[in-house]
């Protein structure tokens, strides 16, 4: 029975190696092969020539141009932001935390949408402010795509920064500040050189983000005709004349990019981040500001609130209630009807609505069991658990786009097989696939919070393995499996990659159809349903912190 | 119920933590398993209570084979019927106190008078009145006991401890050795206690068994390992021990700072003083090896002291 066990074990592991294999890995394999094989013959030459093309090229220079760029304009936005919130009297204020989060949790289509409705000729800031005549409009070139990226990831940055600055603990300034350092000298000598790996971390991640970003370079960067590797991409994937070839090269420069970050990002955690534990436990520490600092940083933080949050959803809620948008923001010029229209008009929106709900429904469902599952199962199984780990959290480390255009390659390979192809079914595996790393990652975590020897006690006691399972693994991992199902959730409901190039026809998502109306010239509707999906999708949050959040035992 | 081990090896990658253990517990005896940290102690109860694997040999409850090797006899823990009392309480934080407890007969759906059975186990830890209280609102002594209610409920053969009481202060130590004690007494099962604390092992055991690295230096009664060490390993890691040589010891109180006839003496130096309360503890070089010897009353660093040994109680190897 020894034995056997092990055999058993052995075949559970493989098979989930498996299932990954072919979900994951075999559509990365896809891209690769789709780039180099032509006519069944390896031909690097076409793959090459895709990429020096003049072009893609500039594509690519693009590309790197824009995420360099991120990366600086985003480091200065947070930097100050991190320190303030980490170090003055505003780190008292948690609700900051949370609002300074919006941009990072607003779809990125939506806020770019925003920024053009504002900025674009005789919109939203030509009408309040008319004496600056069409200065708005210089809004549309590389600077103003920069912008609405970089606050779109500052928050992430400023996190990071904040937490690293936390972890740092008052003792080592106030130990330099008692050998006479000043705040300068300090900051220099002792703060910037224990932050520089934690700099690095989030400045790679930023760059990758930012690489792999489609939303917003959609939506601003195709109107500036700013093209990067996800909107190439896309282009070459879904527009006549379809070229999967130059799609399959352009993903497999970009993958590789982004590997090279990872590995940066991986090598910088390990060799420059210090372990900055020990001593009593951290009391508060916040640095003693006169009170005109103070007030510089408040208003710092106001404006950045005002600017990464007002404008966007200032932009957003008034297209949505102006009537005619040629009066524009005028007493009298405001209605509810396009918020009607979303339900009656052959109610299309509706439909987007159902099929988002839907798709959100099933794919978080489906992802949080397999990722229970997997973790569970896998929870003992050395190398094993290795290995599959890297397969299953692989996706998240893939641009969307990239594992959308594999999965894409391979389910068409094998339609004959399994004809899920161009179905809402594929749309939904898509979706498992690429949300599996939240669920896994949620559950790990939980179970990781639960020891060994609560299970062990179960199995004492006289439980066997799926008594002990329903009755001790899973209540105490419930609330993280109920996390990662909200994530998915709500990170499905608006996805806007994979529903744009993967719904079967005349089959629309809360995403597709808010771009299709939006560049229909239905802006208003547009943004009616825009703002209807950051409320649904802001009310499940708020009930994620406030009642799963919550620990009851 | 006796448990057999024969021929016991575990090996974590490679590395053979427990080697050819030859161990037998004996029916109704409170056995404890005693050893420095890492010797394998945990590792031992984790075996028996099917929780690891081993590596080769058998492990007999009775005549029942629950573990072999060769036969590929592997009964998982769940039917093993043991008892296990774990160092961090391991309650389910999600159950109430009778929740806990009734766990295992729920799991066995040996649900017939369950309420009762419950209670009675309660009871005899002395936590009645505690049922409907969740893990988290007791403290830390509680939370062992109704670890040991839990443990009890399914009248197991025999009852596992793994440093029940280490993550408990003095007092309470104190208080749970004399229960626990009482508790398998009147149960009349076999109980197999772990523990690194010398003091716990004396004062509860039937049978000490010392291990080290993973083998059995010695097993007996708590007073023959006390005073007939059988090597010098188990002379150092029980009770005080000063030593004449490499291979030969006596145990402080076989001493005295008296004159006393036949016994040999030997002059020291005293290197340090520590008052006890009851009394005074003196740090003597003898020769270049420290000795430890009781005294009523203070001596001065740097005066000679004679101390004068029974030969008949020194220890050699
Ligand atoms: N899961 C494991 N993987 C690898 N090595 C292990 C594992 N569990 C225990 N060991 C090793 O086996 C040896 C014995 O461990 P064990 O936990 O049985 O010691 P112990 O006597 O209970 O010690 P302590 O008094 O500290 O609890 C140790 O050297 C330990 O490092
Ligand atoms: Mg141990």
């Amino acid at each position: 029975m020894n034995r056997t066990t092990d055999k058993k074990q052995t075949i559970v592991y493989f098979t989930i190696f498996v299932i990954l294999f072919a979900l994951v890995i075999l559509p990365i394999i896809a891209v690769f092969s789709e780039a180099v094989i032509v006519d069944g013959r390896f031909d690097f030459s076409n793959a090459l020539q895709t990429i020096i093309d003049k072009e893609n090229l500039t594509t690519i220079t693009n590309s790197l141009l824009l995420g360099v760029l991120v990366v600086i304009v985003s480091t200065i936005i947070s930097t100050p932001l991190a320190l303030l919130l980490a170090r003055t009297r505003y780190a008292r204020w948690k609700w900051l935390d949370v609002v300074l989060m919006i941009p990072f949790m607003t779809p990125p289509y939506i806020s770019s949408m925003g920024w053009i409705l504002f900025m674009q000729k005789r919109g939203l800031f030509q009408q309040l402010f008319p004496w600056t005549g069409s200065i708005s409009e210089s809004f549309f070139s590389l600077g103003g795509l920069v912008l609405v990226m970089s606050f779109h990831v500052s928050p992430f940055m400023t996190t990071m920064l904040k937490n690293a600055i936390l972890n740092i603990g008052m003792n080592l300034e106030e130990s330099a500040a008692v050998s006479g350092a000043g705040f300068l000298y300090r900051l220099r000598r002792v703060m910037l050189p224990l932050l520089t790996g934690n700099y690095a971390i989030a400045m790679l991640l930023v760059f990758v983000k930012t690489l792999s970003e489609y939303g917003t370079p959609s939506t601003l960067g195709n109107r500036i005709g700013f093209y990067v590797f996800t909107t190439d991409i896309h282009r070459y994937a879904s527009t006549a004349p379809i070229d999967f070839g130059k799609a399959s090269s352009l993903s497999g420069v970009l993958v590789v990019i982004c590997m090279i970050m990872w590995l940066a990002q991986s090598y910088t955690t390990s060799k420059h981040t210090y372990n900055l534990v020990g001593g009593k436990g951290k009391k508060e520490s916040l640095y003693n500001c006169r009170r005109a600092t103070e007030l510089i940083g408040g208003i710092y933080i106001f404006l950045i609130i005002a600017v990464t949050i007002g404008v966007p959803y200032f932009s957003v809620i008034a297209t949505s209630l102006i009537k005619l948008r040629g009066y524009g923001l005028a007493a009298g010029n405001f209605t509810f009807q396009h918020y009607v229209e979303l339900f009656t008009n052959n109610s299309k929106g509706w439909e987007a609505l159902v099929t988002s709900t839907f798709l959100a429904v099933v794919s978080a469902t489906i992802a949080s069991i397999m990722g229970t599952l997997i973790v569970v199962l896998i929870k003992k199984a050395g190398n094993w658990k290795k290995v599959i780990e890297g397969e299953a959290l692989l996706p998240e480390m893939l641009p969307n786009i990239v594992l959308v255009i594999g999965m894409m390659l391979f389910w068409n390979k094998i339609y004959k097989l399994l004809p899920l192809y161009n179905t809402l079914g594929f749309l939904v595996l898509v979706y498992v696939v690429m949300f599996l790393p939240y669920s896994i990652q949620y559950v790990s975590s939980a179970i990781m919070q639960t020891g060994d020897s609560l299970m062990e006690a179960g199995k004492v006691c006289g439980g066997n393995r799926s008594y002990v399972f329903l009755h001790v693994t899973l209540p105490l991992i419930m609330r993280g499996v109920m996390q990662g199902w909200m994530m998915i959730f709500i990170i499905v409901f608006r996805e806007l990659v994979a529903a744009s190039l993967i719904s079967p026809p005349n089959v629309q998502t809360v995403s597709t159809f808010i771009v299709r109306e939006f560049e229909q010239g239905s802006a208003s509707v547009a943004m009616a349903m825009a703002l209807i999906c950051v409320v649904i999708t802001t009310t499940l949050l708020i009930i994620l912190n406030n009642v799963i959040g919550k620990k009851k035992y | 119920m006796f448990i057999d081990m024969r021929n016991i090896s575990k090996s974590y990658d490679k590395v053979e933590v427990i080697k050819d253990l030859n161990l037998k517990i004996e029916d109704k005896e409170f056995t404890t398993l005693l050893g420095p940290s890492g010797c394998g102690k945990t590792t031992i109860l984790r075996m028996i209570a099917g929780l690891e694997t081993p590596t080769a040999g058998e492990i007999y409850f009775d005549d029942k084979c629950v573990f072999s090797d060769k036969e590929g006899i592997n009964v998982p823990p769940e039917k093993r019927n043991i008892g296990f009392v774990f160092q961090d309480f391991a309650l389910w934080p999600h159950l109430t106190v009778f929740e806990n407890v009734a766990f295992g007969l729920r799991a066995r759906r040996d649900t017939k008078n369950i309420e009762e059975r419950v209670i009675h186990a309660l009871k005899a830890v002395r936590l009645g009145e505690y049922r409907d209280r969740y893990p988290s609102q007791l403290s830390g002594g509680q939370q062992q006991r109704v670890g040991f209610a839990r443990a009890i409920v399914t009248r197991p053969d025999c009852i596992l401890f793994d440093e029940p009481l280490s993550a408990l202060d003095a007092i309470l130590r104190d208080e749970m050795r004399v229960e626990i004690k009482r508790l398998t007494a009147e149960l009349g099962v076999t109980a197999v206690f772990v523990t690194h604390d010398q003091m716990e092992a004396m004062s509860m055991s039937d049978r000490i068994v010392v291990l080290n690295k993973g083998a059995i230096e010695q097993q007996g009664k708590p007073e023959e390992i006390y005073q007939r060490p059988r090597t010098p390993f188990t002379a150092k890691f029980i009770g005080k021990s000063n030593w004449l040589d490499q291979n030969a010891m006596f145990r402080p109180e076989t001493a005295s700072l008296e004159k006393k006839d036949g016994y040999k003496v030997y002059r020291t130096v005293v290197d340090g003083v520590q008052f006890l309360g009851e009394n005074y503890q003196l740090y003597l070089d003898a020769g270049g090896k420290q000795w430890i010897m009781e005294s009523p009353c203070r001596y001065d660093i740097g005066s000679d002291v004679s101390v004068y040994i029974n030969e008949d109680q020194i220890v050699t190897f």
